[in-house]
């Protein structure tokens, strides 16, 4: 049932790669929240989250200051077409985020995303996270 | 190596036919009773011609040129004696001419600068006395005719320093043309080139009917500076030639500017006109073609320069032009891989087919849009002046560098008129917009993250278009509001300082015109013009 399903919020500000990434992540059974810009997500976020996939570079609030804002509990896989944002993400404080360089494999995605909120049926690991 | 048997048989035979030529035009420009030619063309055409040909195939002309000279004067019913040795010194004349020309410097192209002309100039001079001593002595030994030896000697340096400054670089200059640079001259320069001729004639029928001993032989003068400042020693080296054959044709039929008094004052009078109007036409042509090639080579220098700028800016961006191909690409590679996983699922039907291969449509489109434009800007290739669309080389520009606006935290704001024409070379805009939109990124280094504000505004301005890049940073110093176009002048650690000077010497050469100014809340513009591509451009805006 959709209700049950974990809710993977979406941030990028490419139109293109927000639809490849949503379909990847519906087609594992998750459920997909979009927004171009963190501002949005910030403004408008579902009350409960996951986990949060978000472009490092984003117009405004890039995704690693989004990764600050957001509760250490709330995991959060950053991915980026340039290179020097991993070492950015390295050298983030708090929890270690996961990187993913773009273009990724759909399975590089979908395994990161099992293994930090466990399998889209909701189970064995996955917790429900609020954002508040 | 030696040239080709085709080539060298080539050689040969334009010898052969050019001094033979010579030879019966030296007959017909010798005002009889006297016994030497008012010019002499057969030595000035081989030394014109070992000029034109690698030392090793002198050998080559020097042999072809001995039947023509046969053939022209023992028909003349000149003994053989005399005829070897005027073959004889003839060809000492041409080598030493050439030997002294080529020790000085390289072949043809001598003739193509002011030193090199100078040194033709005396080698000729002194080729021409030399061999009149050789010359006269075997004129003497052999008996033949009844000047005195010096009376001889200076009728033949006369008239041999004349032919050589008259013929020779006639023969260089339009020897030394390939066959597909003379088709390919334009039009307007052709046109340019009658004109001149029907000056030149215009000048010999009417300028020469006056009764003036300085009018007539100053008259040609300015078609002649004409044909030596527009067309290089090719042009003046015809016209001179034209000329000189009117004179001396002219000076025989009892017309034109030299045609009185004695046979030889009148020669005397030609001789001196050519060489002294030679002298100076010549040392005017080669130094007017080492200018043209001088400009040529620093537009070649140009133009490699601004190619080598637009790949430093390419450098500079790399990092973002990458970011901007991986972002499609990542995107494709999604969606194939979703397509596969509902094929192998058996979960595929058309409805959700359909938008994942129209989406992988549009990235695809999208990159290959982007490496378009990397190409473009890339590309090796003239300038191409054509009508633009600024808002589109503005929306090329700034996607290419939106990555790195990103990466240090500035916003970059478009603020362009739609549908503004103008009138350039697409590659150039987006040079110039490229430099200027890194200048401002590099402008805001220290600026506040609120202030990393990056703003390209277009608008119409009259006859042309405004393009300012406007930035939050640290500005520039008053006293460096013009010092920041000149070449080699950077305020970075790590600039070249032509960037700037590159993208003023483009905007000047499509008509515009750029500069800089402080903005009053910090920070600076830098604005540059375009004409736009026609007074409408803007219709229906």
């Amino acid at each position: 049932m959709t209700a049950s399903r974990p809710v993977v919020v979406i941030v990028d500000d490419d139109p293109g790669m927000v639809r490849a990434m949503a379909r990847m992540v519906e087609l594992a059974g998750y459920a997909p929240v979009v927004f171009a810009s963190a501002e949005s997500m910030l403004e408008s976020a579902p009350g409960v989250i996951d986990c949060v996939i978000a472009d490092v570079h984003l117009p405004g609030i890039d995704g690693i200051e989004l990764a600050g804002r957001l509760e250490d509990s709330v995991p959060v896989i950053l991915v980026s077409a340039s290179e020097e944002a991993e070492s950015r993400v390295r050298a983030m404080p708090g929890p270690p985020r996961v990187f993913l360089p773009k273009p990724f494999p759909a399975q590089s995605l979908l395994e990161t995303l099992s293994r930090m909120i466990g399998g889209a049926d909701g189970g064995e690991a996955a917790v429900r996270r609020r954002y508040s | 190596m030696l040239p080709g048997p085709a080539r060298g048989l080539r050689l040969a035979v334009l010898v052969f036919l050019g001094y033979y030529a010579g030879a019966r035009l030296g007959f017909v420009l010798t005002f009889l009773p006297l016994p030497i030619s008012v010019l002499w063309p057969p030595n000035a055409i081989v030394l014109g011609a070992l000029l034109l040909v690698p030392v090793r195939a002198w050998w080559i002309v020097v042999l072809a040129a001995l039947p023509a000279h046969l053939l022209s004067e023992l028909h003349e019913g000149i003994p053989v004696a005399m005829v070897l040795s005027w073959y004889a010194s003839n060809m000492s004349e041409a080598l030493i001419g050439a030997g002294l020309v080529c020790a000085f410097h390289e072949g043809p192209a001598a003739l193509s600068t002011l030193r090199g002309m100078v040194t033709f100039i005396a080698a000729a001079c002194l080729a021409a006395i030399a061999s009149s001593f050789l010359d006269s002595a075997l004129v003497k030994v052999n008996g033949w005719g009844d000047v005195p030896y010096w009376e001889l000697w200076r009728r033949r340096v006369f008239s041999n320093i004349a032919s050589s400054l008259v013929i020779a670089p006639l023969v260089v200059a339009w020897g030394r043309a390939s066959g597909p640079a003379l088709r390919k001259i334009p039009v307007p320069e052709l046109v340019e080139a009658a004109l001149l001729a029907a000056g030149l004639v215009a000048v010999v029928l009417v300028g020469w009917s006056v009764d003036s001993t300085w009018v007539a032989p100053c008259a040609p003068l300015p078609f002649l500076l004409w044909a030596a400042l527009r067309f290089g020693t090719r042009g003046a080296t015809a016209a001179f030639a034209g000329i000189a054959v009117a004179a001396i044709w002219g000076a025989g039929e009892g017309f034109g500017a030299f045609a009185s008094g004695t046979p030889l004052s009148t020669t005397h009078s030609v001789q001196i006109f050519l060489m002294s109007m030679g002298s100076v036409l010549l040392c005017l042509a080669a130094a007017s073609e080492e200018r043209r090639g001088a400009q040529q080579a620093l537009d070649v220098l140009r133009y490699r320069l601004n190619h080598a700028s637009r790949l430093a800016v390419m450098g500079e961006m790399a990092a973002s032009i990458a970011h901007e191909v991986s972002q499609p690409l990542a995107a494709i590679l999604g969606n194939v891989e979703v397509a596969q996983a509902l094929l192998r699922a058996g979960r595929i039907d058309e409805d959700k087919l359909r938008p994942i291969l129209e989406d992988i449509r549009e990235d695809n489109l999208r990159a290959v849009d982007i490496i378009r434009h990397i190409r473009n800007l890339a590309r090796h290739r003239p300038p191409a002046i054509a009508s633009v669309d600024l808002a589109e080389q503005v929306r090329a520009v700034l996607s290419l560098g939106a990555p790195l606006a990103r990466h240090r935290g500035i916003t970059l704001e478009n603020r362009c008129e739609d549908r503004l024409m103008v009138r350039g070379d697409p590659i150039h805009v987006q040079q110039v917009l490229a430099n200027l939109v890194l200048n401002a990124m590099d402008a805001m280094d220290a600026a506040l993250p609120q202030d990393r504000r990056l703003e390209v505004e277009v608008r119409q301005d009259g006859a042309m278009a405004r393009v300012s890049v406007r930035d939050r940073g640290h500005g520039i110093a008053p006293s460096q509001l013009e010092d920041i176009f000149d070449s080699f002048f950077t305020t970075k650690q790590e600039g070249t300082g032509l960037g700037l000077s590159i993208s003023r010497s483009l905007v000047t050469a499509q008509g515009g015109r750029i500069w800089a100014e402080n903005n009053p809340g910090g920070g600076a513009t830098v604005t540059f013009t375009v004409p736009l591509a026609h007074a409408a451009a803007k219709a229906g805006a």
